[in-house]
């Protein structure tokens, strides 16, 4: 392979163009397009019976003056340019990584985050009854699942909301509203939401619900937002 | 007869972007191919067409690339974009007037009532 | 594609992700810091009638419908703002001469209120270790902001009355 040849006044030669280029970057690859052309025309002579010196020496007389080569090619590798390159790459880099990070610990928390309702025992559930309402507030969009309650009196309310700008970070829900029957009492919840991620679940719980209310009607009233949701509840006939 | 133009002045652009537009090539074969070409009348110092070509690359008249091609070994190759394109066309227009006002000058009425 | 056009390209690329990024929990100004938080937490937009600065953030004192608020931004990671606290506020009640409220968060103390009745023309606050601040000029006319450090409580509020005879 030519590579292995002893080039020593080659060498000579390019590190002097190079020692004009002033981004340090760029270096490497002018040194190789020159080691290249310096190859392929001292082929060029080996081809036409010439000796490897003194094909050396013809082809570093044709490249021509190597202060002048190093200086022109200066002008064309911008040291300012240059860093802006490789600042804004790495920048960009950075970036990504931080991006790829924050949606993939979103993705992974919401996939992961499974059922807030799921330490109720199946054999303790009276009645499940599917919800999938859904209102919007501002930016965030919430959606009533399913309505659990337990032979022990328990009312659970459970319900995810998400935000609708993409990656938005806000405050977490505080309430989901106000909870009343349908004849107008109002109930107390401990609540618990589990997990972030893009969705976030969440489950409110009601202690000593009666068995007779009809209805359940979440209210939201504050600042100027509203919304209002009623669930009719089973009553009567009971799990079979 | 040998010309030593520095890089053959104002056409240099013309040239090199004429012998883009055949084909890509890399440096070294630039140089022979003008040197074939012209029956060895452009020749000149072969390391100032790198400056040359780095420098149609930033303007955008050209791209290069990293390739084995036909030679075995990986090279640098130049491929003239659409941009450069345009300037060929452009600039053989400007040769094209160039010359035959050289040739007005030179040459003078006669040439007109041939 | 020639360095230039990389540049270019980059450069874009970082603010399409950087807009993924603000006012969402960080922003590139208070105001929109103060914005996101409001809205994130289903309150306002309110109007603000008043900015106080301090260490690291900004008293943000508004207007919003039938509430009074003074929300805090705080600057974080040096060029950028994030979420206040204590967004929300108190709901005015016309029938009392005067309204406030009073918060609290590390070593910072902020009191603020509405002024219902005109004739209220200077606020005085006594503060337990002696200290006493006072409002003569009131932002919007009626809203006034308090704001110190330390560990001291308020002992009293006075708002001594001008009669027009």
């Amino acid at each position: 392979m030519v590579m292995t040849m002893n080039l020593l006044k080659s060498d000579k030669f390019i590190n002097e163009v190079i020692s004009y280029i002033k981004f340090p970057f760029d270096r490497e690859d002018i040194r190789k397009e020159l080691e290249d052309h310096i190859l392929d025309k001292m082929e060029y002579y080996d081809s036409r019976g010439i000796d490897k010196v003194t094909a050396e020496e013809l082809t570093l007389r044709d490249m021509g003056n190597p202060k002048e080569i190093g200086i022109a090619l200066n002008r064309e590798h911008n040291f300012v340019l240059g860093w802006i390159y490789k600042i804004t790459n790495a920048l960009v880099t950075i970036f990504l990584i931080i991006t790829v990070f924050t949606v993939g610990i979103s993705l992974i928390s919401t996939i992961f985050s499974g059922n807030p309702a799921k330490h109720i025992a199946k054999e303790d559930i009276v009645y499940d009854i599917k919800v999938n309402e859904k209102v919007k507030i501002d930016d965030r969009v919430i959606k009533f699942k399913n309505v659990i309650y337990e032979k022990n009196g328990d009312l659970n309310i459970i319900y995810e909301y998400y935000d609708t700008k993409p990656l938005g970070m806000g405050w977490s829900l505080g309430s989901i509203g106000t909870i009343r029957d349908n004849l107008g009492n109002e109930y107390f919840v401990s609540s618990g939401s589990s997990s972030g991620g893009i969705v976030t679940k969440g489950i409110s719980t009601i202690s000593n619900f009666s068995d007779k209310i009809d209805t359940l009607i979440i209210e939201y009233d504050m600042y100027n937002r509203y919304y209002k949701v009623e669930i009719p509840l089973k009553t009567g006939d009971l799990n079979e | 007869m040998k010309i030593d133009k520095g890089l053959v002045g104002g056409s240099t652009i013309l040239l090199l972007l004429s012998l883009l537009q055949e084909r890509d090539r890399y440096g070294y074969e630039i140089i022979r191919e003008l040197e074939t070409r012209s029956d060895n009348t452009f020749q000149f110092k072969e390391g100032t067409l790198y400056p040359v070509l780095h420098k149609l690359e930033n303007i955008g008249y050209v791209e290069s690339y990293l390739s084995k091609g036909d030679a075995g070994r990986e090279r640098k190759y130049y491929q003239i974009t659409k941009r450069g394109k345009k300037q060929l066309i452009e600039e053989k227009r400007q040769w094209e007037t160039f010359s035959k006002s050289v040739e007005k000058v030179v040459y003078g009425d006669d040439h007109e009532f041939a | 594609m020639n360095r230039k056009k990389k540049i270019v390209r980059n450069i874009i690329i970082l603010i399409a992700l950087s807009t993924l990024f603000l006012n969402r929990g960080i922003s590139l100004t208070p105001m929109a810091a103060h914005e996101a938080s409001e809205r994130s937490i289903h309150y306002g937009p309110s109007k603000v009638v008043h900015i106080e600065d301090f260490d690291d953030g900004k008293y943000i004192l508004c207007k919003y419908d039938k509430w009074i608020s003074c929300n805090t931004v705080k600057k974080t990671m040096f060029f950028f703002w994030t979420f206040g606290n204590q967004v929300t506020g108190i709901e005015i009640d016309k029938g009392r001469p005067l309204n406030f409220t009073w918060g609290y968060s590390s070593d910072r103390n902020k009191l603020y209120g509405i002024i219902n009745d005109s004739n209220i023309n200077k606020v005085e606050l006594y503060l337990d270790d002696g200290r006493t601040l006072s409002q003569t000029e009131f932002y919007d006319n009626d809203m006034f902001l308090f704001t110190w450090e330390g560990e001291a409580s308020f002992d009293n509020i006075k708002f001594p009355r001008k009669y027009i005879v």
